[in-house]
């Protein structure tokens, strides 16, 4: 150390506590015996502070600007997300119905929210068999590659940006070229041909043909383990809605034009439709159909 | 990311673990300050302060870490939180804050100070705050600033240094002769 004590250099190594415990008695010493040096080294320290100061503030600008909740992280929201979901598609089946020029409609209210990215189209063919087991299985399986690069890739943009934590799955639409509907289970897997097949679970695929010629309106049948729909039901969506409850069997819904149908699956003969009034019954299925 | 990375990362002066590490343990901190009387804009100010408390930390060149980082920025948080709340107890008991009678000679030499930083060209302000704030070493600042070296790095804080200092007795000594 110089004996120059008015150097910035040896204010500042004082100030930070650099020097050597006899440098610091000799300094202090001097600044003892001279007010300008004392003056200085005021002067000095409000300087240094003030610049830890600034930055400090700044960090806390920083840390401002990034947007954060207090609600489930994102993780949490993912696994909320899942079981809620999984809960929706196990107690209700959703039907998805495209029009005759075959380009695919989609509107909110018929839209399925499962964990999954994308639209899985399935293309059946035909309308005696429910879901081409290979399709449905292949779909199923890129669905999930493809999800998971997303996730990843939206991670990191995450930790790139300094966005939001939370996100929300997006809505996906399944959608069904042939209108005919797609059935869940309760784990939220599109059923494979085991489970179409099974005796227990006949109708677990139920496909649907609508015939509009028909002088029978609004008539509907089962047949063959297939429901015959008798009317224009190509000018609005439907929505075929099923129900496991836990005790009793399985119940059967259409939805049409903002109206409820109660589907009889032993209903062998051409019946007309009747509208649901049951005022909690319905109420019930709007929950699930929201 | 893992905790040596992020220790790493901001070691460099990387200040995106900072904010890697502010998102990840938000919920957690600002949830416990809640749970111990303070709202949440308290709870996240008190947050940011035990954040940079441990930027502050990690840069400084002794620093070793021996629980898990969290567990870390959790006892500031805890400790600054307690602070805050016997800070708020001495103010309820109607005590004259004399700590906050400050002289107005102090007060008007700050705002100079502060006029002066502000004046101050951006890579100049940089400088200075990196080397006395964040105590970057001198290869740390010219790597973050893109200059040829440490010694470069060193030769422009000094003439930061002596253009600020410059500035600030030049206005302070006005003012003295205002007065």
């Amino acid at each position: 150390m110089d004996k120059n004590f008015y150097n910035p250099e040896n204010i500042e190594a004082y100030l930070e506590n650099k020097l050597s415990a006899s440098q610091q008695a000799y300094f202090e010493g001097e600044i003892a015996k001279d007010p300008l040096l004392q003056n200085e080294l005021h002067l000095q320290r409000d300087i240094i502070d003030s610049l830890k100061e600034y930055r400090k503030t700044q960090l806390k600008n920083r840390l401002n600007g990034i947007e954060v909740s207090t609600a489930p992280s994102y993780i949490g929201m993912k696994i909320a997300a899942s079981v809620m979901v999984s809960g929706l598609i196990g107690l209700g089946v959703y039907s998805y119905f495209n029009n005759s020029d075959g380009t695919v409609k989609s509107e909110e209210n018929q839209s399925v929210v499962i964990n999954a990215p994308e639209n899985i189209i399935n293309e059946s063919s035909g309308t005696k068999n429910e879901i081409n087991k290979e399709n449905t299985t292949t779909n199923t399986q890129t669905v999930i590659e493809h999800e998971t690069s997303r996730r990843i890739n939206n991670y990191s943009e995450r930790t790139q940006n300094t966005e939001t934590v939370t996100e929300i799955v997006s809505p996906v639409i399944i959608e069904n070229m042939e209108g005919d509907p797609v059935i869940k289970d309760d784990n939220g897997n599109i059923p494979d041909g085991k489970i179409a097949q099974n005796t227990e679970n006949k109708t677990a695929g139920i496909s649907v043909e609508i015939n509009r010629k028909s002088d029978k309106k609004f008539h509907y049948q089962y047949f063959d383990n297939k429901l015959f729909l008798y009317g224009d039901f190509n000018a609005k969506t439907y929505e075929i809605i099923e129900l496991h409850p836990s005790i009793g069997g399985k119940q059967v819904y259409l939805f049409y034009d903002n109206n409820y149908y109660n589907l009889d699956a032993n209903q062998l003969e051409a019946t007309e439709l009747h509208k649901i009034t049951d005022k909690k019954l319905i109420e019930d299925l709007n929950k699930l159909n929201k | 990311m893992k905790d040596s990375e992020i220790i790493e990362r901001i070691k460099r002066g990387d200040e995106s673990a900072l904010d890697f590490l502010y998102k990840k343990n938000y919920r957690m901190m600002v949830k416990m300050i809640m749970k111990n009387n303070g709202s949440e804009e308290e709870a996240k100010d008190v947050y940011q302060e035990a954040l940079i408390v441990v930027w502050q930390k990690v840069l400084s060149e002794d620093f070793t870490l021996t629980s898990k980082l969290s567990t870390f920025l959790y006892s500031i948080c805890q400790n600054l939180w307690r602070k805050e709340l016997e800070r708020k107890s001495r103010l309820s008991n109607e005590e004259s804050d004399e700590s906050e009678i400050f002289d107005i000679d102090k007060k008007e030499r700050i705002e100079i100070i502060n006029q002066c930083i502000s004046d101050l060209g951006e890579t100049c302000r940089k400088i200075l705050t990196y080397y006395y704030f964040d105590k970057l070493s001198m290869n740390d600042i010219a790597e973050k600033l893109g200059f040829a070296n440490a010694d470069t790095a060193k030769t422009k804080k000094y003439k930061c240094k002596k253009e600020l200092d410059k500035k600030i007795k030049s206005l302070y000594t006005a003012s003295d002769f205002l007065d």
